[in-house]
This record gives C-alpha cells, sequence and structure tokens, in this order.
C-alpha cells in the first residue's frame, strides 16, 4: 500500500546576510546580527513546528468579522526563525505545519497542518 | 554611590469615575510629598511616566506646569510595564549625577473610566509587530496565552498551579483598602472564570484601573524612614515575542543577576519580593527566572505558603496587578511603594515579620524590558 506522496513544501521568504549568513524576518535594509547592508530575499522552505498556541476568545477585532474564538500560533522554521499567524483552534505545541510567505515584508500565512511530530 | 526612596504614594485603583491623567497624578504627588515631608520648591527633577488616555509629546513639561513645578530636569519614560521601575532607576542615576538633590517620579492615567475596554485592548496589541504580528489578530492576553501555553509546557505546571497565585494576589488585595478587586476567590473559581486565551482564564489576568503613584527619589536621606536603592539591573532581549529567544524570560534571568551583585546581595538574603503579575503565568516565570521559585514550581510554592505575609518570600502583599490593579505606569510602581512600606514596618495589617531586603522585578512588552531592584531598609 502506498501512501499519498508528501506535497512539496510552500516557500517562505526571508532576508538573508550575504555577510554572516543571517535568516531574519522582518526585513530592514541591513542584518542586525553584524551591520552589513548586503541582504537579499532568500526563500527557505515553509516547513514549520507549532512552539506555541492559543485560543483567543473575544477580542477587539471581533466586530470586524472576526469569529470567535480563533487560534493564533508561534511557528518555528528549522532556522529559528518564529511566525505568529492565525489558525484554526485546537492545534497542539509541536504539531507540523506549512506556512507560506512571499515577500520580505508580506505576513505569513498557514498553508497546510497536521497532528503530531513529523 | 546610592540614592534614596524619601517618599512614596498610590492612589486607590480601581473605577474612579470623573478621573482624569493629570488629577490622578497630581493626588499621587501630594501623597509622596506629603510622606517625604517636602514641598514643591524642594524638587529639582521630574520624571513622569506615559497615559494611554492622555498621549503627549511631551508629559513631563505638562504635569511640571499643572503641578507648579519648576525643576532643573524634566522628562517622560516610556519602556512599557517596565516604566514604573525604569524610572526609579532613572531617578537614582539622576539623583547621583546630574546633582539633583530630589527627583519626583509620577505615573498614572484613567485608563478603566477614560476610554473603552475595546479602545484600550487595542491600543494595547499594537504594542505586536505590524506585518508579522498584527495581522493574526492577537492580543495582549493572547501574547502572553503563547507564552504561557509554552511555559505549562516546558515545565510541566498546570493551570491549578497558575490559579494559586491568582488566589494569593486576591487575598493580599483584600488585606489593602485601596485595592481594585477584593472579594475572595478560589482555585475553583479561576479555574472556572471564561477563557480569555486558553490557557489564560479571566481570572488568570489582571484587570484594567484608573489609579496613579509617585515617589521621591532624593541624594541624601533625611530620616531613617528612607530606603536605600542599593542594586539595579536591566535586560532588553526583544520587544516582539515572534523575535523573542527561545528561553523567553532570558532577560529576567540577566537583570536579576545584575542587580543583586551590584547590591552585593545573594537572593537568600531577601525578605520582601515586588514581582510583576500581568498574568499569573507572568509572576510565575519571573519568580522562577529571578531564582526565588523553582523552574515548574512558583505555583505550587504558593500553595505551601512560601510567598504567603509569613512566608519564606512575602510577595506582592499589597496585591498586585493581579488584584490592586492596573493602570498601566503606575499599576508598575505600586510594587515599589507596597515594598518601600514594608521595608518601613508601616504595612499595618499586611506587615511582613521584618524585610530588611526586598527585590523588585517589573518587565515590559511580552517580557521584551527587564528592570530588577534591589531596596534595603535604613531604619
Amino acid at each position: 500500500m502506498s501512501s499519498a506522496p508528501e506535497p512539496a513544501a510552500p516557500s517562505v521568504v526571508l532576508q538573508r546576510c550575504e555577510t554572516c549568513g543571517c535568516l531574519s524576518a522582518p526585513a530592514r535594509g541591513f542584518c542586525a546580527a553584524c551591520g552589513s547592508h548586503k541582504v537579499l530575499p532568500f526563500a527557505v522552505n515553509g516547513r514549520c513546528v507549532v512552539w506555541s498556541v492559543t485560543s483567543v476568545h473575544g477580542s477587539p477585532y471581533s466586530n470586524q468579522g472576526t469569529a470567535s474564538p480563533f487560534g493564533v500560533a508561534l511557528v518555528r522554521l528549522d532556522c529559528g526563525v518564529k511566525f505568529m499567524l492565525r489558525v484554526p483552534v485546537g492545534l497542539a505545541i509541536g504539531d507540523r505545519i506549512d506556512i507560506e510567505r512571499d515577500g520580505v515584508d508580506s505576513a505569513a500565512t498557514l498553508v497546510r497542518h497536521r497532528r503530531g511530530p513529523a | 554611590m546610592t540614592a534614596f526612596i524619601q517618599g512614596v504614594g498610590a492612589t486607590s485603583f480601581g473605577r474612579l469615575t470623573g478621573s482624569t491623567t493629570l488629577g490622578l497624578m497630581s493626588s499621587a504627588a501630594d501623597l509622596a510629598l506629603t510622606d517625604a515631608g517636602l514641598g514643591r520648591d524642594d524638587i529639582d527633577g521630574l520624571i513622569v511616566g506615559y497615559s494611554t488616555t492622555m498621549p503627549h509629546l511631551m508629559l513631563a513639561d505638562v504635569f511640571a506646569e499643572h503641578y507648579g513645578l519648576r525643576p532643573q530636569h524634566a522628562h517622560a519614560a516610556q519602556a512599557g510595564g517596565a516604566t514604573g521601575a525604569t524610572m526609579l532607576v532613572l531617578a537614582r542615576h539622576l539623583a547621583n549625577t546630574a546633582d539633583l538633590d530630589n527627583v519626583l517620579v509620577v505615573g498614572g492615567e484613567n485608563r478603566l473610566s477614560g476610554q473603552s475596554r475595546s479602545s484600550t485592548v487595542h491600543t494595547l496589541a499594537g504594542v505586536g509587530h505590524p506585518t508579522l504580528e498584527v495581522p493574526s489578530g492577537a492580543t495582549v492576553p493572547a501574547y502572553y496565552g503563547l507564552v504561557a501555553a509554552r511555559y505549562l509546557h516546558e515545565t510541566g505546571c498546570s493551570e491549578r498551579d497558575l490559579a494559586e497565585l491568582a488566589v494569593l494576589m486576591r487575598g493580599n488585595a483584600a488585606r489593602h483598602p485601596g485595592a481594585h478587586l477584593r472579594e475572595t476567590i478560589s482555585v475553583a473559581d479561576v479555574l472556572e472564570s471564561r477563557l480569555v486565551a486558553s490557557p489564560l482564564k479571566l481570572l488568570d489576568c489582571c484587570p484594567i484601573s484608573d489609579g496613579a503613584a509617585a515617589f521621591v527619589v532624593s541624594r541624601a536621606a533625611n530620616s531613617r524612614r528612607c530606603v536605600a536603592i542599593t542594586g539595579w539591573g536591566e535586560a532588553h532581549t526583544h520587544q516582539h515575542l515572534s523575535c523573542a529567544p527561545d528561553d523567553v524570560a532570558e532577560g529576567a534571568r540577566e537583570a536579576a543577576r545584575l542587580a543583586l551583585s551590584r547590591a552585593r546581595r545573594a537572593s537568600a538574603d531577601v525578605g520582601y519580593l515586588g514581582i510583576y503579575d500581568s498574568f499569573t503565568a507572568t509572576l510565575a516565570m519571573l519568580l522562577e527566572a529571578t531564582g526565588f521559585a523553582e523552574i515548574g514550581r512558583a505555583g505550587r510554592g504558593a500553595a505551601a505558603g512560601r510567598f504567603s505575609r509569613d512566608g519564606r518570600f512575602p510577595l506582592n502583599t499589597h496585591g498586585g496587578l493581579l488584584s490592586y490593579g492596573h493602570s498601566g505606569v503606575a499599576g508598575g510602581m505600586v510594587f515599589v511603594v507596597e515594598a518601600v512600606t514594608q521595608l518601613r514596618g508601616e504595612a499595618g495589617a499586611r506587615q511582613a515579620p521584618s524585610p530588611r531586603v526586598a527585590f523588585i522585578h517589573a518587565e515590559g512588552g511580552v517580557l521584551s524590558a527587564h528592570v530588577s531592584i534591589v531596596l534595603e531598609a535604613t531604619r
């Protein structure tokens, strides 16, 4: 019995320092680690682990079309960079999650998630 | 070199209908000047905190004009929840190096009655990063919900353990006539209160309050009621939670180490604690990072009496932000007011046995800016 092929990982655009190699978000036009101005957009694979997650009940935005409760996760890429994003309620710490980010100044968005560690 | 806290004062916290930022700040200044036995003419330095209900580019000068001060130095400070502690450290530095005899430090605002609750929550959520965090819809309780969930995951501490801290703070507030929330609560009440941002429930969160606090920091001690500022330490590890180190409370460890080492004290010398408690999880993490509880054990320590008025480390005997209340900058200042009152032996029904050394820790942002302070009795 063959399992379905693993979907291709979406990409996340970070800022990469050409001098020290540091990957970071958000974009600053320079590297906050070494001060170099030689920085370029750099795509990494968007596979993350849920570092923490909360369900938010009621919010100042709930009168702006946001249903409550909603989930917010802090997710961590392998390189250590973290992103905060809206997720379905019910995810747990350690779950695998794929995110996408199309530019160094963009918000990260959820592509897919699956329960449990890889 | 050191400097001395000569006078302190805090207004009642809660819904103070009709109050204003400048009115509350003036009331707290009156209390601190009276306590110090000083008049307006004695004040040559002024530091004020910010007010979300009265944003202004020059709040220190606005307050000086309003209250009738002509200081040689005046400025406003901003470090989120750590502002009160930061201002105390700044006042100490000014008294020591800028030839100022008496620096008045004031913070206050009508955060509860001066704006709608949703407007307050919205303003506070603006500390999030505009592209990395705010689009998620996270509120400040959500940022702390994320921190709290990770803390429980890493330490094995339970929601019930955290609830013990809320119960302790409420019990303390019951003995302070100025506290915002004084009705006794149980662990079950905390666990059954409505979810705000899991795992944080309503009673894990501090209220929004009106209120003000002030202190006078002087170059010389004029009486044995003065309290010496013997140690201070800061750490600033990040602003936004998504840019925080994996050890989110790392800054608290650094600041505490610096403050105790400057004071030439160990945690075992400390007899009173004033630890920032915007949420129960904040309090647990800070108690542990500053070295006053083992990792994951702060809540169980509270249940066993470790932080009670007559325990090993009496803690936030005014009720903390969780129950005395949180009016922004002033909420963080009341920890200092209460510590000074304890070190003088003037806390009445709330008095801890006989503390000589107090340790204060405040944080701003999401465990972003940290300030630790060591205070010592001179009596």
